[in-house]
């Protein structure tokens, strides 16, 4: 903006802009009265202390919110074999706290604390524990389901948990096997409705579609190889024929719904009704009605038809 | 000599008249402008160089120089041009053009340093004479920058205001008898409170002072027609 300087005194110049306002600012050496020089518009300047404070209030901020998100629970872990746990992990995959459903899961908690481990280490950790260890030896099935909010961080928790614990078993309990089972926030709380775990749910599920006339209530207090045996032997096949006393076998079911498929689960249920929320079938594998699929069926070899 | 070049004769003793002619001929002014600032230059900044530029002309004029409009248009562009070489970058592209040439770039710059130091001259004399009339009114130029309104709605009140009294011959006969603003009725006219007018009174004092005394320069520099000058 241009300005005509009025007067200059004591180092300040005191000049008319056009647009008829009048500013003081400090003068060059040249300026004299009747020149016509260039004004800036003088920038807004914060004082220090408030920038300061800005800064101070964004580290909080910060700080705040990943407090936040560290306390949230952004996944769900169940554990099932006799004792039932679930594992409350946060977005960074740590363990906020563990739950047992149960005594016996009760138990096992009063002697491991996974609170703060990362996810794969707290599962090891538990399966580890002497009080589980009589268990995982009994020729038994180990279940674990997964919860979360999107499809890549289920995969990738899924992957995690087969390889570590799929690692251990092989190498400690050849005989047990192990399934795995991806469930969306509906199954988790039909579970929970019924008291039990999503993966005991899902093998409770899966046992009512083959012999719709029996309450799964009475076999939610069984341990999931039970009711694995009954799943079994209303294929047909019996427990005999199951593999679980063949040697270890990673065994993974990915029965439950992906994310994607969340909103709507029960548009990919069975035709008949029913009073339980359905899992939908996984794209290229999962539950079927004409029988287990064959991702299912590699973990029981013929007992499943 | 023709009918405006007696005018301008005359607008070289005569302020209204230079007033006059400022504001018949700023069309001419804003045209001649636009075609010698470069786009991207700010234009109420070069408008107001024109405006001091055809002021100057009038000072400047003779007649046996010839007609008055070709001088003022020189004046104008020549001006414009030293504003942009001394403001820097936007001088290389303005006289970029005028390459070709030399001669009349060299003229350019010697009649816009005269004419600078001519305006300089002017505006310098006007401004002592606003120091000392302005005093007569308690306003001293130190106290200029403070008592300018910061806000825009503020500023068009107070200029609304020094138009009201430098274009109402009533208002204009009290201020100059009692040395006070017509409070009540400036705040009748332009709808406000006369405290909101008292809030303001040194600085629409200073405006009116401009544009009542002999300031034809201070004027000329000052917001467009529709603004300030009356």
């Amino acid at each position: 903006m241009k300005g005509i300087v009025f007067e200059v005194l004591r180092g300040k110049a005191t000049i008319l802009k056009n647009d008829g306002t009048f500013i003081q600012v400090p003068a060059q050496e040249s300026w004299q009265a009747g020149d016509l020089v260039t004004v800036r518009a003088r920038r807004v300047r914060f004082p220090a202390i408030i920038a300061i404070a800005a800064s101070v209030l964004l580290v909080f901020a910060s700080l705040f919110t990943l407090l936040a998100l560290s306390n949230r629970q952004a996944a769900l872990i169940s554990i099932d074999i006799n004792p039932s746990i679930e594992l409350r992990v946060n977005r960074f995959g740590k363990v906020l706290s563990a739950e047992a459903r149960g005594d016996e899961g009760a138990a096992l908690l009063a002697t491991v604390d996974v609170a703060g481990l990362p996810y794969a280490e707290a599962v090891l950790r538990l399966m580890e524990d002497d009080a589980l260890g009589p268990y995982l030896a009994k020729n038994s099935l180990l279940v674990f389901s997964v919860q979360a909010g999107s499809a890549a961080w289920q995969e990738e928790v899924l992957a995690t948990l087969r390889t570590s614990a799929d690692a251990y078993i092989s190498s400690h309990h050849g005989a047990t096997t192990t399934e795995y089972f991806i469930v969306d926030a509906q199954i988790v709380t039909a579970a929970h409705q019924h008291g039990v775990t999503p993966g005991k749910y899902m093998l409770l599920l899966e046992l009512e579609t083959l012999a719709p006339d029996i309450d799964i209530a009475d076999y939610a207090h069984h341990g999931v190889a039970h009711i694995q045996a009954e799943i079994d032997a209303h294929h047909g096949h019996g427990a005999a024929s199951s593999p679980h006393g063949t040697g270890q076998q990673s065994a993974s079911s990915f029965s439950g719904t992906s994310p994607d498929e969340t909103a709507s689960p029960s548009s990919e249920a069975p035709a008949q009704p029913h009073p339980h929320p359905q899992p939908a079938p996984q794209p290229g594998g999962g539950h079927e009605d004409d029988g287990h699929d064959s991702e299912h069926g590699t973990g029981h070899g013929g007992g499943h038809g | 000599m023709g009918e405006l070049d007696q005018r301008v004769v005359l607008a070289q003793s005569d302020s209204d008249e230079a007033d006059k002619l400022l504001r018949e001929y700023l069309p001419m002014i804003k045209t001649q402008v636009q075609e010698s600032a470069p786009r991207h230059a700010d234009y109420e900044d070069m408008l107001s160089v024109g405006m001091l530029a055809f002021a100057g002309a009038i000072r400047q004029y003779r007649p046996q120089r010839g007609s008055f409009i070709p001088f003022a248009r020189l004046c104008i562009r020549s001006r414009i041009l030293d504003e942009l070489r001394r403001g820097g970058k936007e001088a290389a592209v303005a006289f970029g053009d005028e390459n070709a040439d030399g001669q009349r770039i060299a003229a350019d710059a010697s009649l816009a340093q005269y004419s600078r130091e001519l305006e300089r001259l002017a505006l310098s004399e006007e401004i002592s004479a606003l120091r000392q009339a302005l005093a007569g009114y308690g306003v001293s130029f130190d106290s200029l920058a403070k008592i300018s309104p910061k806000q825009k709605r503020s500023k068009a009140l107070c200029i609304a205001a020094a138009r009201q009294v430098a274009t109402h011959a009533d208002m204009r006969k009290a201020f100059a008898q009692t040395a006070k603003l017509p409070l009540a009725q400036l705040a009748q006219a332009l709808g406000v409170s006369p405290k909101t007018i008292a809030q303001h009174r040194r600085y629409i004092v200073t405006l009116v002072v401009i544009l009542l005394g002999d300031y034809p320069c201070i004027r000329a520099f000052l917001p467009t027609a529709g603004e300030v000058n009356t």
